[in-house]
């Protein structure tokens, strides 16, 4: 347990409000959990092992942001989207601004590999004054890379327990509960701590006090104060504090991007890149779209579902509801519930769907998605889009609808009706280009230039209007 | 914080849009707007030194600060004044 108690004197009496959460609340309250870290850092693993598979997930009213809420224990738990820092520059940063202030005790997983980057919002709950212990994840990776965190140093520098974690390798019940039961305030910096005992009479928690100061709009409209205007200041000097501690435990012995850094370079040019991502494409389709959807679904689905599973569960029903009666037709017909239905969910749907998001995981893994993002930005600025966009873009070749719920990535409500609206009027779903290959097949080449341009068009117009329009 | 010895600067100021892939550069001011806190959150203060890791035709910037890379997009780029740092000797 780390050392330094000098700065947290007298207890401040704090009492949360409770405002838009409430909408989840049933049942008596029970403490409330929360998971908080920077994006892809290892929360939702976290999350899905603390509360299993009996999951609420809910809309954040007026934005498109999930809330994830299960149970472990006694306490509801939350998982909020990733961040950077709390405040209030997005919709995921309002959602997970609120639902750590009704935190009643944090969890805050910390990239051990991206230690001075993460620390910040760590510094920030423990300036909230945020009951927390940090999980420090990628301790394997830390391993590999030859990299030398000091731990104890580290915690006793913020003032919370520090626990190193791997992830995907299991937490197990016994490090949860110690990092439950070691959650406490850390170290705020003495000025800092003096500005909040002052706010505190304003605004009712430390933690709001803080968000006030650092200019947040809304925190200060709720309670009728004017909002603060010493975000700069705060922030940086929180940065120095964290540069300073990273300094003080951290040692690297080769700093510097390894040995993907040429394949993410190549990524990101153009001339490079532009290749790369055609083969990732045609990757992606000869497995989801070739391997799986023909060769796999073809054998499953005719050998096994039409093959064995059909007749054999006909059999039974067979034997104790005579064929030829309504109920036989209902159940075992041709259109069968128990046989088509069944052999479309588990032997078409089901290798498909998981074919999908394999792909897509392994996409994301790899880290190529934020190249390629990087790599389309410039293009996509002139429609008023970012590099983000790129997903439901690419998405919308295949499935316009499921392109759609991607959209939601997208930072603002603009956004995300430019991109909706080219997906609708310039983007051709799979059936469409097959229909359209069907038609221009007879028709030549130059046909075929005349589509792709006129698409090409149409998708330019409709973005730089809309961007135009919506200002 | 590290020091490093024998620090020659050159008086080559540019926004950071017109860097080029391997310079050293030294961020001398950020942008006046919502986009100044994020890039403090991140790391990228008035005073840091980083990387230009990669630039895009289009101005688009990828920088590099120790093990971490941002990419940054090109009207934030060229919001962004950095000095053109030579190094003479490493620090240990």
């Amino acid at each position: 347990m780390s050392g330094e108690r000098q700065k947290r004197t007298a207890t401040h009496l704090e009492h949360h409000t409770h405002v838009e959460l409430s909408f989840l609340q049933a049942g008596p309250p029970r403490p409330k959990l929360v998971l908080v870290g920077n994006p892809n850092v290892g929360k939702s693993i976290l999350f899905n092992e603390l509360s299993g598979i009996y999951v609420d997930v809910s809309n954040y009213p007026g934005t498109t942001v999930e809330v994830v809420r299960g149970s472990f224990e006694g306490y509801e738990v939350y998982d909020t989207p990733g961040i950077y820092g709390v405040g209030s520059f997005s919709d995921e940063e309002c959602v997970a601004r609120d639902i750590i202030l009704e935190a009643d005790l944090i969890l805050n997983v910390v990239d051990a590999t991206h230690l001075e980057r993460d620390l910040f919002l760590t510094q920030q709950l423990i300036d909230m004054g945020k009951k927390i212990t940090v999980l420090l994840n990628f301790m394997d990776e830390v391993k590999r890379e030859n990299i030398e965190i000091d731990l104890p140093r580290l915690s006793h520098f913020l003032g919370v327990e520090v626990i190193p974690i791997v992830a995907v390798q299991g937490i197990g019940a016994e490090i949860v509960h110690r990092a439950t039961r070691a959650a406490h305030e850390g170290v705020q910096r003495q000025e800092l701590h003096s500005s909040l005992h002052t706010m505190l009479s304003m605004v009712g928690s430390q933690a709001e006090g803080l968000l006030v100061l650092e200019g947040d709009q809304f925190v200060a409209e709720r309670h009728g104060v004017p909002k603060g205007n010493r975000q700069e200041e705060i922030y940086i000097d929180r940065r120095n504090r964290v540069n300073y501690i990273v300094n003080q435990v951290l040692k690297d012995a080769s700093p510097g991007v390894r040995f993907s850094e040429r394949l993410g370079r190549w990524a990101i040019r153009p001339m490079t890149g532009v290749p790369i991502l055609a083969a990732v494409l045609y990757l992606t389709y000869l497995f989801v779209g070739k391997l799986v959807a023909q060769d796999l679904v073809n054998f499953t689905e005719n050998e096994i579902g039409k093959g064995i599973w059909e007749p054999w569960v006909r059999s039974i029903i067979d034997s104790f509801i005579s064929p030829g009666t309504w109920v036989s037709t209902l159940l075992v017909g041709e259109f069968g519930v128990v046989t088509m239905t069944t052999t479309y969910l588990v032997f078409l749907l089901l290798p498909l769907v998981t074919a999908f998001y394999l792909a897509l995981s392994f996409l994301e893994d790899s880290g190529y998605l934020p190249r390629l993002a990087t790599m389309v930005d410039r293009s996509l600025n002139s429609l008023g889009l970012n590099g983000r966009a790129v997903i439901p873009l690419i998405l919308g070749f295949g499935c316009i609808t499921s392109a759609t719920v991607t959209t939601r990535v997208l930072g603002s409500n603009r956004e995300r009706t430019i991109a909706t609206a080219i997906l609708q009027f310039a983007i051709p779903c799979s059936a469409q280009i097959a229909v359209i290959a069907a038609l221009l097949a007879g028709a030549g080449f130059v046909p075929m230039i005349i589509y792709a341009v006129v698409i090409l068009t149409v998708l330019i117009a409709i973005g730089t209007i809309l961007n135009y329009v919506l200002g | 914080m590290k020091a490093e010895t024998n620090n020659i600067e050159s008086t080559s100021v540019l926004p950071l849009d017109r860097s080029s892939a391997g310079q050293r550069l030294r961020i001398l001011s950020l942008p006046e707007s919502a986009v100044r806190a994020q890039l403090i959150r991140l790391g990228l203060c008035e005073g840091v030194h980083i990387i230009c890791f990669q630039r895009l035709p289009g101005g688009t910037v990828v920088v590099q600060k120790n093990r971490q890379q941002i990419a940054i997009g090109h009207t934030v780029a060229q919001q962004i004044f950095v000095a053109l740092v030579n190094l003479e000797v490493e620090h240990a």
